[in-house]
This record gives C-alpha cells, structure tokens and sequence, in this order.
C-alpha cells in the first residue's frame, strides 16, 4: 500500500479514520486487557533477556516446557499470577501489584530506572547537608540544590516508601549513597 | 526529509507529541512535511493525532487497514517501543517476532555502496509486518520505513516491499548526507535530534 500517489483527500480521510480507530481502540476494555497482556508478557521478556540465561535455563528453572515459557512472553496468552512468579524467581526476581491512578505513569521496571535521556543524576544524602556549589560541575549543581531542602527531602521519603512508583529516578542513587 | 520519533505517548489517550526521554532504541520515520505552526487565523495549533497522522504515512497508510490488520498494527507498535525502551537487541526479547527480511543495498553521497539488513517485525498469527533499519553509533536508531499487509498465501517478504525499504532508506540517507533530515518542530526541529544519527 504505497501512499506516494495517493490524493491529498484520501490521505486526509485515512488519517482521520486511524485517529478516529485508535482513540474508539484506547476505549475498548478488551483491546485494553490485550494490551496489558503484552505489556506484561514484554516486561518478563526483558527480564529474561536481561538476566543473560537462555530461555531454556529460564524454562527448566521455573518448571515450565521452553514452548510454553515463549508463548507466556510473548503475550499471547493469559498469565496467571502463579505463572508469574516462577518466572520471576527464576531470573531472581520477585513481583509486587502496584496500584496506580489511571492518569498517572507508569511504575518503572529496573532497567527504566538506570539511565534517561535529559536528566542529571541526583546524588545526595538526606541527613548530609550538601556539599558547597564549587565541589560541582555547573549543571549539577544547578539541577540539585536550587530545589528547596524541604521538596527533595519530601521525594526522598516518598522514594524510599515506593520505589516501584520512582519517576524521578532517585532510588537507586539513595540506595548507593 | 523531515522525521518523526514514534513514541508510546502518540497512542496514548491524552495524546502526546514530545520527543521521549528514556535511553533504549529511538525509532524514527519519515514524514511527508512539518506540522502546521499555526491554523488559518493565526491561532496557535494544539497537535491532535489526526495532524501527526495526516504527516506520517507509516500511521495513515494503517487507516486503510481492515479492522482486524489495524488492531493488530497498534498492538505490534505497542510491543515494539516498549521494547525499544529496554535498548535490548530486538530478537533478545521478541524472539520469534523478529526476523530479517532481507539486506538491501544503498549509495551514500560519497559513493560509497552500503549493504543494510530489513528488521521485520510481525507475529506468525498475524499479517502486518513492520519493515525498520537500526543502527547503533553512539545512540541506538531504529528507522521504521513503513508497514504493509503481507498477503495470505505468501511466505516470503515482497519484493515490492523490500523495493519500498530501500527507497525509504535511500531517501533518508541522502537528507542525512545533505543536511536536510529534520525532526519536526514540535519534537525538536532541524538540530533537535541530529547527533542521534
């Protein structure tokens, strides 16, 4: 379907019909469901992927044929919780339910949380003062301290109690300080 | 050429237009020209999808698709940039979902001849098929060329559609060579994402 000879009007068209399919899509509970099954499926998949086990390791480990471990990453089928949780203890992971407003963003996964794009990494202590502005490259220090002592000691708190719920990415930086 | 980073805010509800801050693979494709600044009385714009689709054939080509195709058009975009997120290789995580088809062969402006393997995305179950280049110099580029439905009966990858690819490609690296590849304004404008590629 090559669209380099198409009118003006049928492009206009075909763009209205995909916005106008995609917003009735985002709408539909069980496009929602299937996509929340992929999402799952995709985020075990990146863990296996990350743990550098082959699949069949991952497969003997949790007591699964390799066949079926495949199908349960790829998002086609239903995982159970029980599913789940064998997967996860045998890349040495565990899993908790995190609840979240359905305007909010997503929990990030651990592999989320190590490096993004256009963010300075954070690294304080709360019960240390912070160190003079000189000790820093410009931009960090820029980044750091021109927050008020009480918000970042208000995030940090909020980090700690819930790290799934991380979106500034300062857990790991309060763990290693 | 202008460009557009595909991103998972495009099929969000609210809809985004913003270029993504994580650090995995950016995937990009061609667009047909900028976005409107401005409507016919000088107001500025607020970008719905339908603006961004009415640009980028990769999404309004899929407004032809059948409902079935195009249902499992989005859940294949789905899946691919959540997995772009990771910065994994693809068939680290897709398996079975990724597979090549086919290297196509390309002439830089300095006349060099470049040889480039097609990444197809698709699930067995389903017909459509994503075509995309990657490249991974310094930051990790994915260049999605364009979606197609492959036919019932076949198996193997279209000619005609490895013919598109390479024109695609073609295309973009020649904006690339002259200086003319553009991220579109609202994602960033001509020097918003350059030193990605």
């Amino acid at each position: 379907m090559d669209s380099s000879i198409w009118s003006e009007e049928r492009k206009q068209n075909a763009a209205n019909r995909f916005a106008n399919r995609t917003q009735q899509l985002l709408k539909d509970s069980y496009f929602r469901s299937e996509k929340r099954r992929i999402k799952t499926g995709l985020d075990l998949a990146v863990a296996v992927a990350e743990s550098k086990l082959t699949r069949q390791d991952v497969a003997d480990r949790a007591g699964m044929k390799l066949s079926l471990l495949s199908r349960q990453l790829s998002g086609d089928v239903n995982l159970t919780l029980d599913s789940i949780g064998r997967i996860c203890e045998a890349i040495g992971y565990e899993f908790d339910m995190v609840l979240r407003r359905a305007t909010e963003r997503e929990a990030r996964q651990p592999w989320q949380q190590r490096h993004v794009r256009g963010t300075y990494t954070l690294t304080f202590d709360r019960n240390s003062t912070p160190p003079a502005k000189t000790q820093l490259p410009l931009e960090k220090s820029r980044t750091s301290y021109k927050t008020p002592p009480c918000l970042w000691q208000e995030r940090a708190r909020y980090v700690e109690t819930s790290p799934a719920n991380d979106h500034y990415g300062m857990h790991e930086q309060l763990l290693e300080a | 050429m202008y460009l557009l980073e595909v991103h998972d805010g495009l099929f969000k509800d609210p809809f985004q237009l913003e270029a993504s801050t994580h650090a995995g693979w950016t995937l990009i494709t061609p667009c047909t020209a900028d976005l409107p600044n401005a409507d016919p009385s000088g107001n500025k714009i607020a970008y719905r999808l339908n603006d961004v689709a009415l640009v980028c054939p990769l999404l309004y080509e899929a407004g032809e698709f059948g409902i079935k195709d195009y249902r499992n058009f989005l859940l294949l975009m789905d899946t691919i940039i959540k997995t772009a997120q990771s910065g994994l290789e693809w068939p680290d995580v897709l398996y079975k979902a990724v597979h090549t088809g086919g290297d196509v062969s390309v002439k830089r402006l300095n006349g060099k001849q470049e040889s480039h393997s097609i990444i197809q995305f698709g699930k067995k179950k389903t017909l459509v098929r994503i075509h995309a280049f990657t490249a991974a110099a310094g930051r990790k580029l994915a260049f999605v060329s364009h979606v197609y439905v492959k036919p019932h009966n076949s198996d193997k990858t279209p000619a005609s559609e490895q013919k598109r690819s390479k024109r695609n490609l073609q295309e973009f690296l020649d904006a690339l060579d002259n200086k003319t590849a553009q991220f579109i304004d609202s994602q960033g404008g001509r020097n918003g994402f350059l030193n990605l590629v």
